[in-house]
């Protein structure tokens, strides 16, 4: 775009004054002015104005001075648009070559563009610079013209038959895979159905959209239904092993037979999994503005909610014989737990990257199966970095986790904490109980702390001794009475210290989960169930 | 779509609808606006929400219809050149008789601009694309009508005169070769200040030459020269106004506009 100069621009008015002044009128031209009498005039602006005001308001109406200007703005917007439009065609005829003025106004006056005043770069403008490469020559008469023509269109109607066929044949064996993977999570304890399925997406990709679509999942004893509203699958033609999943919520949660025991809807929820057709190498999923609720007979209450959640996780190469390890990095922004306590009620944004080693099994498993499967290959998940912030509170990690044969989760965590956390992991230390009050003080002086109590009514946090108590119950962890030997450490499970000093700005703060139950130092904070 | 069939020219549909009497416009008007209201009906938009949908559809399909431009570039040029006026109609002192109204019913319906210009609103509305670039327009709210003036001291107006300019060397590009006279001259007065001070009552015919000269030594510029480019300067502006109808304020506001378009594609 050539530049102009910006400074002295009231100089610049003047050489602007004069162009403009140049035929000398200055009053709208009308009929009177149209050089060919024998045609009809254009009407000036101020008639289309007009015209458009009658169109819109009516004829009986009188037109404010905003409603003129508006209309006057809009008309001269769409003018600027037909010559933009039009120029645009004069290019694209321009070179597709030919001499003839009617193959150049075919080229330029395609139906798209016709009153449009678009520029059309697309699929039309390319489809009729086509047309118009063919129709040159027949307009032009040649002989070699005809056969050229001739050939082109049986190499279009080939083309466009052996698309056809080829998205037919990609449609059925969508299909067909569909149906077969159905079976398989069928024997799997999975069944899945649709109030209404429809396959469609021609020419580019095959979409099956699923109306209502209803999982019902075996997990251990029970099992689950898993309603939404609508499920969207598409691959494209030219990438069939790319399955992209889109699901329209609400969704619901629940028992057979019984009303939604968990609801949750979301702007967004899609998912993407590369080489889907045997081992996925790549898995994706996006949800936006996601909230979950737990439903009672008297309200709703809030579960969990998120205003953006990424994950992914792609295979590591590996070598052959090795097995499968997964790369995975996920993110939540704006993230609440409302049955977290009174931490992580409050908004966090949180990031980890991790790989997930010996990764196995086949599709066709139960979850349960594939756990026990991963754990009896030595699976293992490495933390490479994790990272969780709530205003000036931030906490970093590291470390690795993983199943024993009881389906208990063991590992352990590095942890670094600054600002509220520092703090708030203080309150774990010092051969004291754990100060419930201490940490809701310092829940509340993170940003939009003085919502805790309406976060966590009904959740108040259990105490170490009755998470002592409950895991000795369990078998997992010492009971409370042990616990209180002197010094307060005696009975730690083997491997656990305590805390290390605080270094310069942060607060080192190993984590350790034995048999499921996590220590944050020597200080039993929650229990993880069996997870098989 | 064949070579005997050739898409009329949206300056013929204006000039017959100029030509109708207010009677018949307002017929043609209530008819077009039926259309789209069968057309919104078609989509199964909520009832609530249909008499929106139908103005709107029907105020963008007025505005492509009023418009359209006979540009002084581009094929439309040609196209004017040999546009034959409009098809042989009769009139009627009744609307719904009337040859003129029925064509221009045809062409509305005969074009496939119901769908398109709903596709308009989408893309103006969320900013998507219509099969290639789009443009954004925008509406002007009450306060600035009535702040509107052509004061010289008002915020804006610097950067309006700069986008005129640069409508007008657009526009200009695609009229005229870059090394014929009339596109050197346009340069010069957009980009030199010392050349633009020199204008008042007269054209610095003499400093123009002078300035060329330095910027081109290989053509000697006389005054016949750089006034010979100024002539087809007016002949070239005449018919853009001509062609438009359209008064200096008005096209320099479809200079500024199309400068627009043009930055937006």
């Amino acid at each position: 775009m050539p530049a102009v100069m910006t400074k002295d621009d009231a100089v610049a008015d003047r050489a602007l004054k004069a162009l403009m002044e140049l035929d000398g009128e200055s009053t709208p031209l009308s009929a009177a002015h149209d050089h060919d009498s024998s045609k009809p005039p254009l009407p000036s602006l101020d008639e289309r104005v007009d015209m458009f005001l009658r169109a819109v308001h009516g004829s009986e109406s009188s037109f404010t001075a905003g409603q003129k200007a508006r209309a006057r703005d809009r008309i001269l917007n769409t003018m600027a648009a037909d010559v933009a439009g039009d120029l645009s065609d004069f290019e694209i005829s321009q070179a597709a070559g030919g001499a003839d003025a009617t193959a150049k106004t075919i080229g330029a006056k395609t139906i798209f563009a016709q009153g449009n005043g678009q520029k059309k770069r697309g699929f039309g403008s390319l489809f009729y610079g086509m047309l118009l490469l063919l129709m040159a020559p027949l307009s032009a008469g040649r002989p070699m013209g005809m056969r050229l023509v001739a050939a082109s269109l049986i190499t279009m109607f080939v083309a466009g038959t052996g698309w056809s066929g080829a998205w037919y044949l990609a449609a059925r064996s969508a299909e067909t895979a569909v149906a077969s993977w159905i079976d398989g999570e069928a024997k799997a304890g999975r069944s899945y159905e649709c109030g209404s399925r429809n396959l469609r997406g021609f020419p580019t990709h095959v979409e099956l959209s699923c109306i209502d679509p209803k999982a019902t999942v075996a997990l251990g004893p029970s099992t689950v239904v898993v309603n939404a509203k609508a499920l969207r699958a598409t691959a494209s033609i030219l990438q069939p092993d790319v399955l992209t999943t889109e699901i329209t919520g609400p969704l619901s949660i629940s028992e057979p037979g019984k009303p939604g025991q968990y609801l949750g809807n979301w702007t967004l929820a899609k998912s993407v999994v590369h080489n889907v057709s045997s081992n996925p190498t790549q898995i994706s999923f996006a949800v936006d503005d996601l909230q979950l609720y737990r439903a009672s007979q008297i309200n709703m209450e809030p579960v969990l909610a998120s205003g953006r959640l990424r994950f992914d996780a792609r295979v590591h190469p590996t070598g052959p014989g090795e097995s499968r390890t997964f790369d995975i990095a996920a993110q939540i922004g704006e993230g609440s737990i409302a049955n977290g306590g009174p931490i992580l009620s409050q908004p966090f944004a949180a990031n980890v990257s991790a790989e997930l080693r010996n990764a196995g099994g086949t599709a066709s498993e139960s979850l349960t199966a594939r756990l026990r499967q991963w754990q009896a290959n030595g699976g293992l998940v490495d933390i490479k970095a994790a990272r969780i912030q709530q205003g000036d509170a931030v906490a970093t990690a590291s470390g690795n986790l993983g199943l024993n044969k009881l389906g208990l989760v063991d590992g352990a965590l590095l942890t670094a904490v600054t600002g509220t956390y520092r703090q708030l992991a203080q309150t774990y230390t010092g051969g004291r109980q754990p100060g419930q009050t201490d940490r809701e003080r310092l829940a509340n002086s993170l940003p939009e702390g003085s919502s805790v109590q309406s976060r966590s009514i009904g959740n108040i946090q259990k105490s170490e001794r009755e998470l002592r108590n409950e895991a000795g119950r369990q078998g997992q962890a010492p009971s409370v009475d042990q616990s209180n030997a002197p010094g307060g450490h005696a009975n730690l499970p083997a491997g656990l210290s305590p805390p290390s000093l605080p270094k310069d700005g942060s607060f080192e703060l190993p984590i350790s989960i034995v048999n499921g139950a996590i220590y944050f130092g020597t200080t039993l904070v929650a229990v993880i169930p069996p997870l098989f | 779509m064949t070579l005997d069939h050739l898409p009329v020219p949206g300056t013929t549909r204006l000039r017959i609808l100029n030509s109708l009497p207010r009677q018949h416009q307002a017929h043609f008007f209530a008819e077009v606006r039926k259309l789209c209201a069968i057309y919104i009906a078609s989509l199964r938009i909520p009832t609530a929400d249909r008499e929106a949908e139908i103005l709107e559809l029907f105020s963008e399909v007025m505005a492509k219809l009023l418009g359209v431009t006979g540009s002084g570039a581009g094929p439309k040029a040609a196209e004017s050149a040999q546009e034959d006026g409009s098809p042989v109609m009769s009139g009627h002192h009744e609307p719904g008789r009337d040859d003129r109204v029925a064509w221009l019913l045809a062409e509305v319906r005969g074009w496939p601009a119901l769908a398109h210009r709903r596709e308009d609103i989408r893309r103006q509305r969320y900013g998507g694309k219509w099969q290639g670039e789009g443009y954004r327009q925008v509406q002007l709210d009450e306060d600035h009508v009535d702040n509107l003036s052509v004061d010289a001291d008002e915020p804006h107006h610097d950067r309006d005169m700069r986008r005129v300019w640069r409508g007008i060397l657009v526009m200009a590009k695609t009229e005229f070769a870059p090394t014929e006279d009339i596109s050197i001259l346009l340069e010069l007065m957009a980009k030199d200040p010392e050349i633009a001070e020199a204008f008042g009552a007269e054209w610095p015919i003499r400093q123009i030459a002078d300035a060329l000269d330095k910027s081109h030594p290989n053509a000697p510029w006389s005054d016949d020269r750089v006034d010979n480019a100024k002539k087809r300067l007016r002949n070239w502006i005449s018919r853009l106004k001509r062609a438009h109808g359209l008064d200096s304020t008005d096209l320099m506001g479809l200079f500024a506009r199309y400068a627009g378009s043009y930055d937006k594609g």
